[in-house]
């Protein structure tokens, strides 16, 4: 047999060499000495090429996860919920009890109610439930639960319209928002549309979710008539937040905040704790 | 899910996420990607469904490619400003260096040796290489070979380069 060929060494390394061959091969190479030693430079071949793929293996899930900090905030954002919910509960049975005089002035947490969906704000509740309802879903008791939820729950309003028109390009971008859009870092685009008076971009969540951020002019925003204090260009949130935060009537506005000249708001499927803390991290 | 592919998907999953993050290099994208391969399979119960789904796979990696290449267009500039991050450790810099040049060294081989080689290292036997590929199975092993050292010499020369390049 004359020297082995390179496939044939592959062939053989890879454990891949049919029967009628391999025994060929292993007759030739216990008598050549260079086909032995070829045999070993395509061994440390082999491994060399197998060492750097594993290089560019995918990174695991939870190196994903360190990597995008949202993720960090929903377990906590989970745990505040159950103690939030325990506290309430707490808080209902006490007042449940005969003869307790019970505090009219306060806004109840509404505790059924979709998380993201907008509810218009319900007046002053007039003294407690009648009940608390059991059933309801995880994420229906978290947003109910929290109390800084609450607050954004009577904010959040409808996502924008599904956006007709496809998506734009930049100069249209340039002159709806007389700038580059601002976004959530480290989340990729996935489409960028136009809104009425600006545009929307959505962007996709390391978990898969999409938020929506609407983006305008602040200068086009027409404060509705129910917020008499228009918020500031450097407002944190809305005044309808900051009404709620107080307890006074909340205006109905959306969970939004000023970034530089923008206004922008944002929406998706997730409690609206968690949509308030991305909202901060949009620049 | 039928059995069948119940055992194909627990066996080969995570092989088709890294052979589709190897061609998009997005690895939720890639999971992504491996997902809807695995319903497709469930709609067309596929005779070979190991084989069929890398077939599928790549398919749809050269689409996402090719949709990744036009997105990139539009949205270059609006992901211009990107966020102020902490700075990367030595460490990671390093290991950052390394991927970028396999990924470089990888780029540098033919369609035909990186699929080959990608195939294999995702599990696929000669058989279902050649299958695939329409190749001989004779003419896989040899592929193969080629690819290999074509990839260890492309990453050898890259980093050779940058060592020069930083003197």
């Amino acid at each position: 047999m004359s020297h082995v060929d390179e496939g044939t060494l592959h062939a053989y390394l890879d454990g891949e060499l049919p029967g009628a061959e391999m025994s060929r091969f292993t007759a030739h190479l216990a008598e050549c000495v260079d086909c032995r030693a070829r045999l070993e430079e395509e061994r440390a071949l082999v491994q060399r090429a197998r060492d750097l793929l594993a290089l560019v293996a995918p990174p695991s899930s939870r190196a994903r996860k360190r990597a995008h900090p949202w993720r960090r905030l929903r377990l906590p954002l989970a745990w505040a919920a159950t103690v939030a919910l325990a506290f309430a509960i707490g808080r209902y049975e006490e007042s449940a009890r005969p003869g307790r005089e019970v505090k009219s002035d306060r806004v109840e947490p509404p505790i059924v109610a979709p998380p993201v969906v907008a509810t218009r704000p319900a007046a002053p509740h007039p003294g407690p439930r009648a009940s608390i309802p059991s059933s309801g879903t995880a994420a229906q008791r978290e947003v109910a639960a929290t109390p800084t939820a609450v607050m954004a729950q009577e904010a959040v309003a409808p996502p924008p319209p599904p956006p007709p028109a496809p998506a734009v390009d930049l100069d249209s971008v340039r002159h709806f928002l007389a700038q580059a859009p601002v976004l959530l870092p480290g989340a990729p685009v996935r489409r960028v549309t136009r809104a009425p008076d600006g545009i929307v971009v959505e962007q996709q969540l390391e978990s898969g979710e999409i938020i929506r951020l609407y983006e305008r002019q602040a200068l086009a925003v027409q404060p509705p008539a129910a917020a008499k204090a228009a918020p500031q260009p450097s407002a944190r949130r809305t005044a309808a937040l900051d009404n709620a935060a107080a307890g006074a009537p909340p205006g109905g506005e959306r969970l939004a905040r000023y970034v530089g000249s923008l206004r922008v708001e944002i929406t998706g499927p997730l409690p609206a704790d968690s949509l308030s803390k991305l909202l901060d991290l949009v620049k | 899910m039928p059995d069948d592919l119940a055992e194909v998907y627990r066996t080969t999953y995570r092989a088709l996420v890294r052979f589709l993050y190897r061609k998009v290099w997005d690895a939720d994208r890639a999971e992504d990607l491996a997902q809807e391969a695995f319903t497709r399979a469930l709609e067309r119960r596929p005779e070979n469904p190991r084989g069929w789904l890398f077939v599928v796979a790549a398919n749809m990696a050269r689409d996402e490619a090719r949709r990744a290449a036009r997105e990139r267009r539009h949205l270059t500039l609006l992901s211009g400003e990107q966020p102020a991050a902490a700075p990367p450790s030595d460490e990671t810099l390093h290991a950052e260096l390394q991927r970028s040049r396999v990924r470089a060294a990888l780029e540098q081989l033919t369609p035909r040796d990186r699929e080959v080689l990608l195939l294999w290292d995702s599990g696929l036997s000669y058989d279902e290489i050649a299958e695939q590929t329409g190749l001989a199975r004779g003419a896989v092993s040899t592929t193969l070979a080629r690819a290999r050292r074509r990839l260890v010499e492309a990453y050898e020369a890259g980093s050779e380069r940058s060592h020069v390049a930083r003197g």
